[in-house]
């Protein structure tokens, strides 16, 4: 009886647990559930957001030096470049009146250029250029005003010697307030505060030598930007502000806004607001609004939802008006601009309609479409997510794990930027839309690059469209790149190059084993797939083969064998769309294999051809085969929540708007895009003159180890109509995409880089993909 | 007196239901867990394996008839047959062997099972990066070859992965079929040996008719711990060598990674079924060889 009575209370206890765990949990859901939906009907609802436009700027502005709203609403700017002058306007930007001939005012010769200027909160301006200047000194550095009412003078401040060989040179300038200007001199830790009228030194900042990239000022404040983070000094008291932890956090969270990468825009803007103690800053991430020694900073407008987060836009300055709207001067694709950014009450603070956009890698192309796209679009709000941030060991293989996860739960991607992903795979079971739609009305409207486009067409469904190509191209003597048929001919004509030439550096020009295997893949990869889909392996031991014997021809420096054996790397930089043009016009290098992706690659090649008699270029030699990449392949998810949204996103980046600009994903497809890639507009004005030709000038200096000091200069030439006609022909003629996909690129590139690198032979790499990459066809 | 049992006899019955009653409600949280976590998507993946992935379409048997018709289900599916056959005869004789004997060690008993713990002990991460050290192209094995003149060898992408695979999955797992034994071992009534031995038995004799019938009964549960235990043999080959290691350690759960990787949940599903029903119908032959004892 007493076990029994035992028992029974165990089992009642037992029952109360579960009951009370399963009760439990029922409760707490519900009160989550209350809590979701009050949040959602709060946020929902929020009205209010800061609406970008861009004020037209005065005819052939070519810089933008600073901007500043006077008290009397007039909008002023200082525009720089070979001349340079200060405009004004007193209609927000409508019209533009010329307020002054800076070089005239300051009585300044012709070839002199301002280096830098800054307007004051009174309309003044402090400028300052170099006179007298050699090739091994900058010159005399002299500082000048001009005053609200036009009146210029020269201005002699009273600063320290320097010990620099070149002279003084000035690293920044900065009002802190009327008739107060900050200077950095380079070489130099303190920072010097200056009369801006008579040059007097009222004061040395800095005093602990805080090291500086650069600095901005506002709300009373000096941030000093370096690597290790921001310092704050309060101007008043001359001291470091221990109050500002949070605009410091918020300020040092993103690692790119504390390193200058550009002498003409910073990573971070500032001004002052229009009550004490404001400061509004703004990065690629957003604008911001912060109030001195307080503990929030607010972002009042996202850098998502306008121009900010476009990777081709640089900031220069910013400025706050009486009505609280903020103006901001920056460069997009190094022309300036001038954006205004107002707050409109009636649209909704953050955009009803999300799209969701996924990339295996990070896309430039793609982020600058987004926001491109949402400037044109409030409406939209357009979400970029990486599966590969190159942050983290995630690999490719995870990253579609996890977004396949996401597709199958329904909560999947709209958009897929489908490089790197399985892409027969994804049309085979469904995953991708057809877009034929988008397909012909783009190619009926304006014309797409159809062989390349069209690669994803199945039985009259497109499910992906390759915004973007490159082309791989083989640079070298015309005479004997011409003989060259395929890979196999490649390698026996550098054989014979090297025993015709013992002395030459390089015969192929190679970065490292990584990015040989990478370049060839891109242009070989097609071959390495039989008809009956299974792996070529004759073909593939060919392949491993043929770049053994193009790596090792090379005589590589001591120096230099570690860092050419590298067989992995993370650059940001693509080598493959990189021309040694030192080394093909020196001859120090036979050959060259790369991507052709933009404009101004196609020029360089050019360029070097033009500059070196008997060097040319042709498409990577084959076979048969004219062999492209296709690169940035956008399609739509079939279990997009957002089709709508989704189909004019996928419109919009083949569109001509956002095709035009390149920033080296490729040629666009677009055809109007691809024409004014190619130099349309240029060689459209006919003749063109030699400075009008130059689209870059490079050089370099060296001393060899005989101590005579060499120098390399290299002018990139638009090239002529008939070269665009011929590569326009050769882009016609391509008819095979590489492979894409991510998994055998990866298989073949491990073993390849063993192979190149000695560590095993060409039949051990071969023997290896082909028994994993078999296994990963079968599947 | 025969309704005076018969009345016994029935409430005997009412109190064993009683009892089964109670002790259901002992595994009730448990067994909600199971069925909420393992029997619904289970369900689930049974329903998929009947249908297409996004359309949802009924496709019938034609997802059953593409992996049976798939080189790589039948290469996984074979390598894990093969893995199982192999190690888990080795590891339970291996096991037995070393119980035995460390029954026998008084001294050193202790210490020597720690011993035997110790590689379930170390991590995964450890493991592999061991395996990374010692069985790399120029690891230490090769080097200790080399030394002694041999030409190294590629462990890993050669035939011999599967004699690594299945030397780790030993190493790692031995220590716990040891102390399983043990157990087993150590509910065998010592009067039992000691009779045996009066009666002339030597020591091989006392193993064969009196150690291995008495262990019997823990048999079926080592062999079916063991046999789940090879599965996760998947962690390290996948750790070491990656979605595609040498095809001969190429395991069912590579595939899987794979499939659902290129989002082939339709062979998944159905490759997920057959794997459960090849298991399912394993443990029952255990269970019902182990009843029959």
């Amino acid at each position: 009886m007493r076990r029994n009575r035992k028992g029974r209370l165990a089992a009642v206890l037992a029952a109360a647990v579960l009951a009370a765990g399963i009760g439990g949990c029922g409760n707490t859901d519900n009160t989550q559930g209350t809590q979701a939906q009050s949040i959602s009907a709060e946020g929902g609802n929020a009205m209010g957001r800061y609406m970008e436009s861009e004020i037209a700027l005065p005819a052939d502005t070519m810089r933008i030096c600073d901007i500043q709203k006077l008290a009397d609403g007039t909008l002023r700017i200082f525009a720089g470049g070979y001349r340079s002058m200060i405009w004004d306007s007193k209609d927000d930007g409508a019209t533009w009146e010329q307020k002054t001939i800076v070089g005239e005012a300051l009585d300044l010769d012709k070839d002199i250029t301002i280096y830098d200027a800054r307007i004051s909160p009174d309309g003044s301006v402090f400028a300052f250029w170099y006179e007298g200047g050699s090739d091994n000194e900058i010159g005399t550095l002299c500082f000048g005003k001009i005053l609200p009412d036009g009146t210029a003078k020269r201005v002699t401040p009273k600063l320290p010697e320097t010990e620099s060989s070149y002279g003084t040179m000035v690293g920044q300038i900065g009002y802190i307030e009327t008739g107060k200007i900050l200077m950095r001199i380079i070489g130099m830790d303190q920072f010097y505060l200056l009369d801006d009228e008579s040059g007097e030194l009222l004061d040395t900042l800095n005093e602990e030598g805080a090291y500086c990239d650069y600095f901005q000022t506002g709300g009373g404040k000096i941030f000093i930007f370096e690597s290790k983070g921001v310092t704050i000094l309060d101007y008043a008291s001359g001291g470091q502000s221990e109050a500002d932890d949070a605009v410091k956090e918020t300020l040092e969270a993103d690692s790119e806004n504390l390193s200058l990468t550009s002498t003409s825009s910073f990573p971070v803007v500032m001004c002052s607001g229009n009550d004490d103690g404001i400061l509004y800053f703004a990065d690629d991430e957003g604008l911001y609004r912060y109030s001195a020694g307080g503990s929030v900073v607010e972002q009042i407008a996202d850098g998502k939802l306008n121009s900010l987060a476009k990777p081709s836009v640089s900031l220069c300055g910013m400025s706050v008006s009486d009505d609280g709207s903020i103006l901001m001067s920056v460069t997009d694709e190094e022309s300036p601009k001038l954006l205004r950014f107002v707050y409109d009450e009636s649209v909704p603070s953050v955009p009803d309609t999300e799209v969701k956009v996924y990339t295996l890698e990070d896309n430039v192309a793609v982020q600058q479409a987004i926001s491109m796209f949402q400037t044109q679009n409030p409406k939209y709000y357009v979400s970029l997510e990486t599966g590969m941030s190159g942050e983290d060991p995630v690999t490719a293989s995870d990253a579609l794990r996890t977004l396949n996860t996401e597709i199958m739960a329904g909560n999947g991607p709209d958009v897929l930027i489908l490089d790197g992903m399985p892409m027969e795979s994804y049309m085979e079971k469904g995953v991708l839309k057809d877009i034929s739609s988008i397909y012909n009305e783009i190619l009926q409207s304006g014309g797409l690059q159809e062989n390349v486009a069209g690669i994803y067409q199945r039985d009259g469904a497109v499910y992906g469209i390759p915004s973007r190509f490159k082309v791989p191209v083989l640079i070298g003597d015309a005479e004997t790149i011409g003989q060259i048929e395929d890979l196999e001919s490649l390698g026996s004509t550098a054989e014979q190059l090297r025993a015709q030439d013992g002395d030459v550096e390089s015969i192929l020009h190679v970065m490292d084993a990584y990015w040989l295997q990478n370049i060839f893949y891109g242009a070989y990869s097609p071959l390495m797939l039989a008809k009956d889909g299974t792996v070529d392996s004759q073909m593939l031991t060919g392949y491993m083969t043929e770049l053994k014997t193009l790596f090792d021809l090379n005589h590589y420096k001591e120096e230099e064998v570690e860092y050419r054996m590298m067989t992995n790397r993370s650059d940001s930089y693509d080598f493959s769309l990189y021309v040694s043009t030192q080394g093909l016009v020196e001859k120090t290098e036979k050959l060259q294999l790369m991507d052709l992706g933009s404009g101004e690659g196609l020029a360089t090649v050019t360029s070097v051809c033009g500059l070196t008699p008997g060097v040319d270029y042709r498409l990577a030699p084959v076979g048969e085969k004219k062999v492209f990449i296709p690169s940035t392949i956008v399609g739509v998810s079939a279990k997009s929540s957002q089709t709508e949204g989704a189909e004019e996103f996928v419109k919009f980046m083949l569109s001509e708007t956002a095709q035009s600009v390149n920033q080296e994903s490729g040629f666009p497809v677009n055809k109007k895009a691809l024409d004014t890639e190619l130099f349309a507009e240029k060689l459209a004005k006919g003749e063109l003159s030699e400075d009008e030709r130059i689209i870059m000038t490079s050089g370099s200096t060296w001393m060899s180890e005989d101590g005579i000091l060499h120098e390399f200069n290299f002018d990139t030439l638009v090239p002529g109509q008939e070269e665009v006609d011929r590569f326009k022909k050769l882009i016609d003629s391509l008819d095979t995409p590489s492979l894409t996909d991510a998994v055998m690129g990866e298989l073949v590139a491990e073993q390849a880089g063993k192979c190149i690198t000695g560590e095993i032979t060409a039949e051990e790499a071969v023997s290896v993909v082909c028994q994993k990459m078999n296994l990963y066809l079968a599947e | 007196m025969r309704g005076i049992a018969a009345a016994k006899g029935r409430r005997t019955r009412r109190h064993l239901a009683g009892r089964q009653w109670e002790g259901l409600i002992f595994v009730l949280p448990s067994l909600t867990g199971v069925i909420a976590f393992i029997l619904v998507p289970f369900l689930d993946v049974i329903r998929r394996s009947f249908t297409e992935v996004m359309s949802g379409k009924f496709a019938g048997l034609k997802n059953y008839r593409t992996i049976f018709s798939n080189s790589a289900f039948l290469q996984a599916a074979g390598n894990t047959v093969r893995f199982t056959v192999v190690c888990i005869p080795l590891l339970l004789m291996g096991s037995l062997a070393a119980a035995v004997l460390l029954q026998r060690q008084k001294r050193l008993g202790s210490f020597l099972k720690s011993m035997y713990l110790m590689p379930m002990a170390i991590p995964v991460a450890s493991v592999v990066l061991l395996w990374k050290l010692l069985f790399a192209q120029g690891g230490m094995l090769n080097g200790v070859l080399s030394f002694f003149g041999a030409a190294p060898v590629d462990w890993m992408n050669s035939d011999c992965a599967f004699g690594v695979l299945v030397f780790s999955y030993i190493w790692k797992n031995l220590g716990y079929d040891v102390i399983l034994w043990l157990a087993g071992l150590s509910g065998i009534p010592e009067s039992i040996y000691e009779a045996a031995r009066v009666d002339g038995a030597g020591e091989w004799r006392c193993f064969v008719s009196i150690t291995i019938p008495n262990l019997l009964p823990s048999l079926y549960t080592i062999a079916v711990l063991s046999f789940l235990n090879s599965f996760k043999v998947f962690r390290e080959a996948y750790l070491v060598a990656g979605d595609y290691p040498h095809k001969s350690i190429y395991m069912m759960q590579h595939l899987f990674n794979n499939w659902f990787r290129e989002l082939s949940v339709d062979k998944m599903s159905a490759g997920a079924v057959v794997n459960a029903a090849v298991i399912l119908m394993l443990v029952l032959l255990l269970q019902r060889a182990w009843e029959k004892e």
